[in-house]
């Protein structure tokens, strides 16, 4: 029997996390300034340090006083921690967690506020654990080996999209259950609404999407799709840190992208769509290497364009509107985009040890 | 008559063991218990640390050869324990790498666990590679003990907390209840399969049997899928903790640091050895680091943390060095409880500094 990873009380729950994720990106016109609270990427009952993004909407410099309150009964400190942005600045401002507890349902709801030039601008965010736990899995289509992940749900039009990470020394895996009504498997010839997907961005701590097509991806990208057959799937790569974005931007042919490095499956029960697959971290060590703690970016988009049309893991994660990026995924034919580009793919996550 | 002769030899030999090593009845008494041989005042302490990466993925190579630079860097001292941090990938590695290393020391005094990785003066590993802690001398004593079957290692404290916290407590106090102890007991050393910030209970059940003030340190063993180990004469156990007491006229002096960016990680691993260092007020013999993986995910270069380290001890005295699932010793003052020296936390490096006046 596949499940969801999920009961139903943590189906109400994940409704709550997606309601709240959506409202995190909402930025009033009169705010002198953003504030969101960037994903924990080690389970937070380690104490880890939990991150607000804080950028300055004004055109002139800002101070302010950032604060952070967590779930009930955590403990994080300093109480606030004073910031200075020049005019469109935007910077980090780290808090400890000093005694926090790890939910099933991977949703903490956390109150951020900054004081300052007059204003006080507060955001409630529930925010998601982004980790991947050391694990081995067979990809074999079969999801009850992920258990052990720490699974993130978002809800778009109604479906629920659930994405599990893992990692080893030599690989990094995902699962991504999606519900949808129907799956439309790649084929050689795309149908005229385009074909079901999933794309994945992952790269080093640090790195930034180009604003210009001269400029390189710096990121490695992956398309998953269901071949139709049994539990075959393919992976495709898309890009590379050395693709230019000229390149991404380009619709290309998926066929002579075939990655067979990577390991895929792709099967469907009680409609659910569970894309399982193990991408080797040989040729991503020398930027991301593959050790306990290590922090990186990702993001993936799921395409369902007979469904939802794409779901964007940014946005459930609460990216700010103005972080879509027409050059942050790349271009391929058979996809079917929305008018706005998807947001960026820099979502903080991290590799961590066990949730035990 | 030959017959009667050898079995009158054997009993002399007994009762030779009972007079001269009281302990090896002990060891032979209960599988769980450790040898204990009694320091001598003003003598000799040995503690020598190895390092071996392994390129070739032969742990069981790796293992005899970081036994066998042990026992040259030991000189000819005897050795009373080792304690191994090692990260070879998988059991069946793991399994290697300690008959390596067994093969060429013996096996009832290895004791220690898996881990994230080790650094010593040499350099840091974080992938395949073995970290051995040679002590010996006739100045120092050792006693150690296994604790199996804690019943805590696939508990989530969002669903267990109470039981966990039980059976921790309960499990520190038999493993330190299990100590062969003396009047010149000096360090506690734990290593356990308890991911902060599970060591915190198993530190408290440790404290009940030698008391609140008395110096721990240790580190959890490695929390990946498949990688949980602790090691006791030579075995593998899961789910267990393992305990090193070391007794003499030594005196040992302590510092711990926390700390979660790659600045802090560097800053605190300098202000930490060094105070460890001040407090000390003699001559260092080695120093012990129990670190968090957690503080070297943080660093944009691992060899910075060492190097830092190694402003405030030097780049000559033995140390031993291990990247830990969770860390006990005197944890940061956010932490502290009055009157208690040590704790199990997360996110520290625990400096243990060994040395005389």
């Amino acid at each position: 029997m596949r499940t969801w990873n999920l009961t139903p009380r943590r189906s109400v729950l994940a409704l709550i996390v997606w309601l709240s994720m959506g409202l995190s990106g909402h930025v009033t016109a009169a705010d002198p300034v953003a504030i969101r609270v960037e994903n924990l990427t080690v389970p937070p009952s380690t104490g880890p340090l939990v991150s607000v993004q804080v950028k300055n909407l004004l055109e002139q410099p800002y101070q302010a006083a950032v604060s952070i309150q967590g779930p009930s009964g955590w403990q994080i400190a300093p109480e606030r921690r004073g910031v200075a942005l020049a005019p469109g600045e935007t910077r980090r401002v780290a808090f400890a967690i000093e005694k926090g507890r790890n939910l099933a349902a991977n949703s903490y709801p956390f109150e951020v506020s900054a004081d300052g030039a007059g204003t006080t601008v507060l955001r409630k965010q529930s925010v998601a654990c982004a980790s991947a736990p050391y694990y081995k899995p067979e990809i074999d289509g079969d999801p009850s080996e992920w258990k052990d992940a720490i699974p993130i749900t978002f809800l778009i039009s109604g479906k629920k999209t659930v994405i599990s990470t893992y990692w080893n020394r030599r690989q990094f895996s995902m699962l991504v259950a999606v519900e949808e009504d129907r799956l439309s498997p790649y084929g050689q010839q795309p149908p005229p609404a385009g074909f079901d997907a999933v794309q994945i961005a992952i790269s080093p701590e640090d790195s930034a999407t180009g604003s210009s097509q001269d400029q390189k991806a710096a990121r490695f990208e992956f398309l998953l799709v269901a071949t139709g057959v049994a539990n075959g799937g393919r992976c495709f790569q898309l890009a590379s840190p050395e693709t230019t974005l000229a390149e991404v931007a380009r619709a290309r042919d998926l066929a002579p992208l075939q990655y067979a490095d990577a390991a895929v499956a792709v099967t469907r029960e009680e409609g659910i769509t569970y894309y399982e697959c193990s991408i080797p971290f040989r040729s991503m060590r020398e930027q991301i290497r593959p050790t306990e703690g290590r922090e990186f970016f990702l993001s993936a988009l799921v395409h369902d364009p007979d469904g939802t049309g794409i779901r964007d893991l940014g946005e459930a994660l609460g990216l700010w509107p103005w972080q879509r990026s027409a050059l942050a995924w790349s271009r391929w034919k058979g996809a079917a985009w929305n008018e706005k580009p998807p947001l960026d793919n820099k979502l903080r996550w991290g590799l961590c040890t066990s949730k035990y | 008559m030959t017959q009667r002769f050898a079995h009158t030899k054997t009993t002399w030999a007994i009762l030779a063991a009972l007079v001269v090593c009281p302990m090896a009845l002990r060891l032979s008494a209960a599988d769980d218990i450790g040898s204990t041989i009694t320091a001598k005042p003003a003598g000799q302490i040995v503690m020598k640390v190895v390092m071996i990466e392994d390129e070739d993925e032969q742990p069981a190579a790796a293992g005899k050869a970081a036994a066998a630079a042990l026992e040259k860097a030991m000189g000819g001292v005897p050795l009373k324990a080792v304690l191994v941090s090692e990260c070879f990938e998988d059991r069946q590695h793991k399994q290697e790498l300690l008959e390596g290393v067994c093969s060429a020391l013996p096996a009832q005094l290895v004791l220690g666990g898996a881990t994230y990785g080790s650094f010593a003066q040499s350099g840091c590993t974080d992938y395949d590679s073995v970290c051995l802690l040679g002590i010996g001398g006739d100045g120092i004593g050792v006693s150690t003990a296994l604790v199996t079957e804690m019943g805590t290692s696939k508990l989530v404290l969002e669903e267990h907390q109470d039981l966990i916290e039980q059976r921790l407590q309960q499990a520190g106090a038999k493993l330190a209840g299990n100590l062969r102890r003396t009047d010149r007991d000096r360090l506690l050393i734990l290593l356990a399969d308890a991911h902060s910030p599970k060591n915190q209970y198993l530190v408290e059940g440790a404290q009940q049997v030698v008391g609140a003030a008395f110096p721990i340190t240790g580190g959890s063993a490695n929390k990946n899928a498949g990688q949980t180990f602790v090691y006791f004469q030579g075995k593998m156990h899961q789910d267990s903790a393992v305990a090193l007491m070391l007794s003499g006229d030594f005196r040992v002096a302590m510092a711990g640091r926390q700390a979660k960016d790659n600045d802090a990680v560097i800053a605190t691993a300098k202000t930490g050895a060094a105070e460890a260092m001040a407090a000390l007020d003699g001559k260092p013999t080695a120093v012990l680091a129990f670190n968090c993986a957690g503080r070297r995910g943080k660093l944009k270069n691992m060899d910075d943390e060492l190097a830092a380290m190694q402003q405030a001890i030097g780049g000559q005295l033995p140390l031993f060095g291990c990247y830990c699932a969770g860390e006990v010793g005197p944890v940061d003052a956010s932490e502290k409880q009055p009157g208690v020296l040590c704790g199990g936390s997360g996110w520290h490096v625990m400096f243990t500094i060994i040395g005389r006046p």
